[in-house]
């Protein structure tokens, strides 16, 4: 095995290695000196971002002058030279086989992942202070990105579904990472069935893929199924059911009833994490199932995305109106948000126009990502120094922390879609794509589901700051890394919108995915 | 110039969260709203001086842009996001340079107005305030559809904060906010779509609204009868809910109540005005066709509007909720303007005569925007200083002003006259210009609106003036004080307009025309 595998490895293997060193040394320091791990584990997941944007780099090919964006390998392949093929030279028919690819898709996911894991981990210093077995939930963290990273790389059915579970354990253990809350473990305890039911059923679908094409790899399965057009019932079938496990993470309805308890009962900055990573990882391996297994029955995945997406939007939209507690307001929230990240995906139309599906499912993802971390940073500061989860302890917040509610309208507003915020490029690409690709009355059923949207988010705001805060209401503060995170959050999310072409180009470069062309 | 005067309002905004003391950030806030202020007048005066095509070069975005946008001065045109051909493109005209200054005008008094009346939550007060400002004038000097609709959007949450926390309690502020919120917001996400259907039918694909001016005869989109027509529709519902045109209209006596005094003024000063804007920006130009095929019917509604705001208005027993229903009725006349103008066929276009009905009633309908941005201004103003006195607005408790309270019930006999259209003042110009314009192309719909203004002459005779002004007063207000020097102060410049405008309207009609022959021309090309 040659070294350069390593290489395209390096972002996944730097936070393993780091997770493995924290397990180390916090069984050799005895659990003290968790912040020191912390630490450790920032370090790792920026020089694993670092090394994402290092891998993605390629060097001119013509002159070797200069780099551009877009080096694209597969890896673990037969017939490739030492395990590494180039997808720019090496023929295609050769790297069908391949188990894992680090193409521009999962370079855009393993920077979306990183960033989402350094945001997270600055929120949660303060939360874990003080807290049992902090060294435990650094290490857990690192490894839930790096699967999370995984999960968007694999092109082999068995890979994916190993990935999945890795995924899937990790966020168990961080569910419950609270021992001694009952809402915790109730939480694990529901998301961990929830998580095995749509498991076995996702690997029924799988089966029946490799029952039809005897491979188990997305190339020669989406080979054999678009030769043959007697496939189609099959492949929709089995896209089905594959559908549960991924709409499990993405929280599509149906399958969505643990996301409230889950969030609810998880400590917060894990909330964070499963409003984000499993959701972004669950749509590169949608976007892979799509783009190179069933694409050429378009009219059926279309059919079936859009109807998901009304069902997931509306549910989430209107089962919103109805919480008081935070977290759980935007756990449905979070369905919401995944239903029009699926008006992208049916929105795929190959027309060429910057107005596609996919950049729209990507542009979204990256806006939503910045503005829900925001979000959660806000309750979770609050969360620190107050318990408060509800939205009639938020009174007079405005009083009591003007930076943190003004943030949480500019988040609100953002997650609602509305200018000058990022989660409306993220809206106007999506919905651009659907009015692109036909689907006007899809982009007309969203909007529509904003307007609901803007109802609900701004009852968080609505107590923040019209109401009074109570007399014996303490000072909301919180400490130096949570405040560098919020400031991230609050910049990318208006960066966005003033500044979104290198998100734009970053995105474009996952048009050209492993094994598809696109244009 | 048109950068400076849209942003100077947010540097103010941001420099008020970090002033010392609330005395300070009212007098700043003041003095840095006469900017824009200055800056506007100065703007307008320079239009004088010149006529279209103006030919200011900036070559920025391409000589396409720059010759469809010949007939904007102060532009500005910088790529922004090459990709989807988004420019930041600004410039004004004829339309929208009246517009602009009424803005900066009312601004400033508002703001001066408040502070002498705000006393809680100051800082955010004046910053949200300033913000409010940026999204006014953005939408009136955007260019680019892109770019309207962030400018649209932003004025509504400063807003929203403006009624629901400064509101009166007894009104639900919380509500009327929401509902506000939520009403502006159903129209407008309607108009992303239209903009995005504009931009994907258009050849080149553009957001610029005046290369889709000009350009729309070539486009396939003109064609294509059902998707524009959808997206004209999703355009009308935004700009017919802002105005607001009957039957969108029932967030508006909510949130006009619930505003405190500064909020109420700019609502129906400016917000109001942002949908008639966009009806003579976006509606008339882009879809000329569209616009002509439902030309009779958005007259109809502009009719209900004026003859059922006149005539709920003239049951109201609350002042401020009479002038809010009052706003229906006039903002009625702007659309039947619209209608007219939109209601000439391509030959009727050709012709002196109609040409000259159309130039007429869109005139109207522009000078009726202003003037009732004056007025009922004006009118806010007048409820607020009376509610601020005797602390209820129920019309019924009161009477005898006249005789009480002399200069209160001089402006507001003025500012009454000129809003039920007497000749010589303010509100008489735009109405009759509109009718006139009506009379040729939506003869019977301009009779019934002259019913408007019967009503209106109705109510402000009855409920207005003999009510609160005539009569004995009660004794319980044997010691209501006269206006203060600041509210006299407040009132004058509108007090002086109203004149000014009633007996020489030439001037601002001239600057209107130039829009309004351009306007013309293009939905002559179509």
């Amino acid at each position: 095995m040659d070294g350069l595998v390593f290489v395209y490895l390096s972002p996944e293997l730097i936070l393993m290695v780091a997770a493995l060193l924290i397990f180390g040394l916090d069984l050799l320091w005895r659990g003290r000196s968790a912040q020191t791990l912390g630490f450790v584990a920032l370090a790792a997941l920026l020089g694993a971002l670092g090394a994402s944007f290092a891998v993605g780099f390629r060097p001119s090919p013509i002159d070797w002058s200069g780099i551009q964006w877009g080096n694209q390998v597969a890896l673990f392949c037969a017939k490739c030279n030492n395990n590494v093929a180039d997808l720019l030279y090496w023929p295609q028919q050769d790297l069908r086989d391949a188990l894992y690819v680090s193409d521009n898709l999962t370079n855009f996911f393993r920077i979306i992942a990183n960033i989402t894991g350094v945001i997270i981990l600055l929120a949660s210093f303060e939360y874990m202070r003080g807290r049992k077995y902090a060294g435990e939930f650094y290490g857990l963290f690192l490894l839930a990105v790096a699967s999370m990273i995984m999960l968007t790389a694999s092109t082999n059915l068995l890979m994916i579904f190993l990935t999945l579970e890795f995924l899937s354990i990790v966020s168990y253990v961080l569910t419950g990472y609270l021992r001694e809350n009952k809402k915790s473990n109730e939480a694990a305890m529901k998301y961990f069935l929830f998580g095995a039911i749509t498991s076995a059923i996702m690997l029924y679908g799988m089966s029946l893929f490799y029952g039809a094409t005897a491979s188990l790899n997305l190339g020669e399965i989406g080979r054999v199924i678009t030769a043959d057009t007697n496939y189609e019932v099959l492949a929709l079938f089995a896209t089905g059911l594959m559908l549960a496990g991924i709409g499990f993470k993405i929280s599509l309805v149906p399958f969505h009833q643990w996301a409230p308890d889950a969030y609810e009962g998880a400590p917060t900055p894990v909330t964070a994490f499963l409003s984000v990573g499993p959701k972004v990882a669950g749509f590169a391996v949608l976007l892979r199932l799509v783009l190179q297994v069933i694409v050429v029955y378009k009219a059926d995945w279309v059919a079936l995305f859009a109807l998901i997406a009304v069902l997931t939007m509306t549910l989430g939209n209107v089962v919103a109106l109805a919480e008081s507690n935070v977290k759980r307001l935007l756990a449905y929230s979070s369905i919401a948000q995944a239903g029009y990240m699926l008006v992208g995906m049916a929105a795929i139309s190959f027309s060429g126009n910057p107005l596609d599906g996919v950049n729209g499912v990507l542009i979204y993802v990256a806006a939503y990502l910045f503005t829900n971390l925001g979000a959660f940073l806000v309750v979770i500061a609050i969360e620190n120094k107050t318990g408060a989860v509800d939205i009639s302890q938020y009174g007079g917040m405005i009083q009591r922390a003007p930076g943190l509610a003004a943030l949480m309208v500019f988040f609100m507003l953002s997650l609602a879609g509305i200018p000058p915020t990022a989660g409306f490029i993220g809206k106007f690409f999506v919905f651009g794509a659907a009015i692109n690709a036909g689907l006007g009355w899809l982009a007309a059923v969203g909007v529509i589901n904003s307007v609901i949207s803007v109802f609900y988010y701004f009852r968080i705001v609505r107590p923040m700051f019209f109401d009074e805060a109570p007399a014996d209401a303490p000072r909301v503060t919180s400490d130096r890394w949570l405040q560098v995170g919020l400031v991230v959050a609050a910049l990318m999310t208006l960066l966005i919108l003033f500044f979104p072409t290198p998100l734009y180009n970053l995105a474009t470069g996952g048009m050209t995915i492993f094994g598809v062309a696109l244009r | 110039m048109s950068s400076a005067i849209t942003f100077l309002p947010l540097l103010g905004a941001i420099i008020v969260l970090f002033l010392p003391n609330d005395n300070t950030i009212k007098r700043f806030s003041i003095l840095w709203s006469i900017i824009p202020l200055i800056l506007s007048t100065v703007a307008w005066a320079t239009m004088w001086s010149f006529t279209p095509p103006y030919n200011f070069v900036y070559n920025a975005c391409g000589a396409a842009i720059d010759s469809a946008s010949a007939a904007y001065t102060f532009g500005e045109c910088a790529p922004w996001i090459p990709v989807l051909g988004i420019q930041y493109h600004l410039g004004t005209d004829g339309l929208s340079m009246p517009l602009i200054w009424l803005t900066t005008l009312l601004t400033t008094l508002s703001l001066f107005y408040s502070a002498r009346v705000i006393e809680h939550r100051v800082r955010e007060f004046f910053a949200l305030f300033l913000l409010l400002e940026v999204g006014m004038l953005g939408v009136f000097v955007s260019l680019d559809l892109f770019l309207f609709y962030i400018f649209w959007e932003i004025g509504l949450v400063p807003m929203y904060f403006l009624i629901g926390i400064w509101g009166h309690e007894e009104d639900r502020p919380q509500y009327a906010a929401i509902k506000f919120f939520l009403y502006t917001l159903a129209g407008s996400v309607f108009m992303l779509l239209g903009i995005i259907a504009l931009y994907l039918y258009s050849t080149p694909n553009t957001f610029d609204m005046t290369l889709l001016a000009t350009g729309h005869a070539n486009m396939p989109f003109s064609k294509d009868v059902l998707i524009s027509s959808l997206a004209f529709l999703g355009f009308f519902l935004a700009f017919a809910i802002k105005m607001p045109l009957f039957p969108f209209h029932t967030w508006l006596p909510d949130a006009h109540t619930a505003a405190p005094t500064a909020g109420s003024v700019i609502l129906a000063g400016i917000l109001l005005k942002l949908g008639g804007y966009g009806f003579f920006r976006v509606l008339l130009p882009i879809f000329p066709q569209v616009a002509h095929d439902w030309a009779f019917w958005i007259g109809v509604l502009a009719v209900i509007s004026i003859v059922y705001g006149s005539l709920v208005a003239m049951a109201q027993m609350d002042f401020k909720r009479l002038i809010a229903y009052s706003s229906v009725g006039h903002m009625g006349f702007v659309i039947l303007g619209f209608a007219a103008a939109a209601a000439l066929t391509g030959e009727q276009l050709q012709n002196a005569g109609y040409l000259d009905s159309g130039a007429t009633a869109i005139n109207g309908a522009v000078i009726a925007m202003i003037s009732h941005g004056v007025i009922t201004g004006g009118l806010f103003f007048l409820v607020g200083m009376l509610y601020e006195r005797t602390h209820t607005r129920d019309l019924t408790q009161f009477g005898g002003f006249g005789a009480q309270v002399p200069v209160y019930g001089a402006l507001l006999l003025l500012t009454s006259f000129a809003s039920l259209g007497l000749p010589g003042l303010a509100g008489f110009v735009g109405e009759f210009l509109v009718l006139r314009g009506a009379y040729t192309t939506l003869t019977t719909l301009a009779f019934i609106g002259v019913l408007g203004v019967v009503f209106t002459a109705a109510y402000f005779l009855w409920k207005v003036i003999q009510k609160v002004l005539l009569g004995t007063a009660d004794e319980k207000w044997a010691k209501l004080p006269d206006l203060k020097g600041f509210e006299i102060l407040t009132l004058a410049p509108l007090a002086v307009l109203m004149f000014v405008i009633g007996i020489y309207p030439t001037w601002i009609i001239d600057t209107i025309n130039f829009a309004t022959v351009e306007i013309l021309r293009l939905m002559a090309t179509a």
